[in-house]
């Protein structure tokens, strides 16, 4: 054997020192081609991105292309329960609205929304920097919502002409077409991702019971959706939910609580209505039923859709955290009777990463987040829907700071958040590809997080970035597919 | 195209950096090349990872990352160089005291 093994060395050809070093060459060079690839959008990920477009826009039952490192699975991180879950009320049970009076009284109630008033009066008189008249203006403008200019409802504009009123048939696909189809036209309406989740006899408790404006929602054996005074009513036949996340601006959301990082919240929502209204008439135009949200927060629990539908993870601050956009985004829904392929939840380390980091609890100011190591069953009040393992957040806290304190809608936790980042280094891109596989380096990574100094930064150096438009970048997490 | 220039300008450098110790006497070791290799890859890294940051809007974390991957990749990098360099300068030397195995050909 040994002399085999020695003739075997004897008749491999040797490597002259010249061959080595045109190779070292070579090598060299293909490295800074290699780098060159990973610091832009590589001419391979734009080539099959073409590919799948080419192909009718994608894998069947995927939400779009993601980063190599999010995997796909059958049950979603959080664990559920769904025997012990039941649908909720958004309007009784949530701080939101008038739900905050049944924790913190009536009394106190009207108080912090006094309190917050006289603050921000006070403040503008001041001067005080991040409160400013220019600052509290720019966060009321951006509150409008845009909902003035463009109301948006459960039954949608009702606007286009359906096949019917051409005379034609409507349109008929199977459910992977029907899915890529709505994800290819929601995303052109200002979608970043887009879902699906099949409506069945758990995921209804989903759907809250009751809206914000205090009108019922009820499933009926009907063919047409329709409202009254009292309800509001999805036909059986309607089983699909499409759900999907807009962009908020992670450098604007950085200067939370002040102002004008968190109107980056009320600027993302003002998107909402054309999304809504645009997916309502495009789905009446093809001969099906979008039932939309009749307000903010309307119809069902986003995240939880959200997590079912593989948009994201649930995090430490009991929001979705995506692998494309961290935190960086707001969760809408839609009811419609086209089916649709479900996409699967996905486990991108996420999760576990919350486990150790911990950042968004350490800086919430009211303590309104949970310390503990693992997420847990019991919710801590009424406002938390149960039957999942979470951690569950103090909300009566964090809304009574939000009033009391700086008198925005805060957003501090979205802010600290570690994925909360954007992806023009590969450094990022390393670190999220290898929390996915493995928690050794979890806490490393919060480290160094800090360490960099992406911490917050003063609204007076804000007002001289040079945004983009809406301060996101539409071209974020495209071009990310293996 | 940055990054396209700046491969084929490494490529270049290497290449005449090879052909160039070929006619020397002095010889440079396989470790000196890898650690070479491993220096100019971590200062293109810290290249990407600053101008991303800059362009995240990040100069604290920009900064942080010259400090954090360009200073050590510098620093093996220099190693890497400063090696062979001291080797042939001894070998320059009338009576160097460089030993044989010193100025023995890479294989």
């Amino acid at each position: 054997m040994s002399t085999e093994h020695e003739h075997e060395r004897t008749e491999q050809p040797r490597v002259s020192r010249r061959g080595f070093l045109k190779l070292s060459g070579a090598a060299t060079a293909a490295t800074g081609a290699a780098v060159a690839a990973s610091g832009s959008r590589s001419a391979e990920a734009a080539a099959s991105s073409f590919a799948d477009a080419a192909n009718g826009g994608g894998d069947a039952g995927s939400i779009h292309a993601r980063p190599w490192w999010v995997r796909e699975v059958d049950e979603p991180t959080t664990e559920i329960d769904w025997a012990s879950k039941e649908r909720i009320s958004e309007r009784g049970h949530t701080v939101r609205g008038p739900g905050l009076a049944q924790y913190v009284g009536e009394e106190r109630a009207e108080e912090i929304t006094e309190i917050a008033r006289e603050n921000k009066i006070q403040r503008i008189r001041d001067n005080e920097p991040g409160y400013t008249l220019r600052d509290q203006a720019f966060y009321d403008a951006a509150g409008n919502f845009g909902f003035a200019v463009a109301p948006i409802s459960f039954l949608g504009p009702q606007t286009a002409e359906t096949p019917e009123d051409l005379g034609v048939d409507p349109w008929q696909g199977d459910p992977v077409e029907n899915a890529n189809m709505i994800r290819a036209a929601a995303r052109h309406f200002g979608a970043a991702t887009v879902g699906f989740v099949e409506l069945n006899e758990d995921t209804r408790k989903l759907i809250y019971n009751e809206d914000p404006d205090g009108l019922e929602v009820v499933f009926e054996d009907v063919d047409e959706a329709y409202e009254t005074d009292e309800k509001r009513v999805i036909p059986e036949k309607a089983r699909w939910v499409i759900v999907y996340t807009y962009q908020m601006s992670e450098e604007t959301m950085r200067i939370a609580p002040d102002p004008v990082g968190a109107a980056t919240t009320s600027v993302a929502y003002s998107r909402f209505p054309q999304i809504q209204n645009s997916l309502q008439d495009f789905l009446r135009g093809l001969g099906y039923q979008g039932l939309g949200e009749a307000s903010i927060n309307a119809l069902g629990i986003g995240p939880a859709f959200a997590v079912l539908g593989g948009l994201g993870e649930l995090g430490r601050f009991n929001r979705l955290i995506t692998p494309e956009y961290g935190p960086m985004v707001r969760v809408q829904k839609m009811v419609t009777d086209l089916p649709l392929e479900p996409t699967r939840p996905i486990d991108a380390g996420i999760l576990e990463f919350c486990k150790s980091c911990k950042l968004c609890a350490e800086y919430c100011p009211p303590d309104a987040l949970s310390f503990e190591d693992e997420p847990y069953w019991e919710p801590l009040g009424g406002w938390s829907s149960p039957g999942h393992k979470a951690w569950f957040e103090d909300a009566p806290a964090c809304i009574e700071y939000w009033r009391t304190g700086p008198g925005t809608n805060c957003g501090i936790c979205f802010a600290v958040c570690p994925y909360a980042k954007k992806d023009e280094t590969v450094l990022h891109s390393l670190v999220k590809a290898t929390a996915s596989r493995t928690s050794l380096f979890n806490g490393f990574f919060t480290q160094m997080d800090e360490l960099f100094g992406y911490g917050e930064r003063d609204t007076e150096s804000w007002w001289g970035l040079d945004l983009p438009e809406y301060g996101v970048d539409t071209q974020r997490g495209r071009g990310q597919q293996a | 195209m940055m990054w396209l220039v700046l491969g084929l300008l490494i490529g270049a450098g290497a290449v005449a950096l090879a052909q160039r110790t070929r006619r020397s006497s002095t010889a440079i070791r396989w470790y000196e090349w890898l650690l070479g290799a491993l220096g100019v890859i971590g200062l293109l890294l810290t290249l990407e990872a600053t101008l991303g940051h800059q362009a995240e809007n990040e100069p604290t974390a920009a900064w942080m990352s010259v400090v954090t991957l360009g200073l050590p990749s510098l620093i093996v990098l220099l190693i890497g160089v400063v090696l062979p360099w001291r080797r042939h300068r001894a070998s320059l030397r009338p009576h160097s005291e460089a030993t044989a195995d010193d100025s023995e050909p890479v294989a």
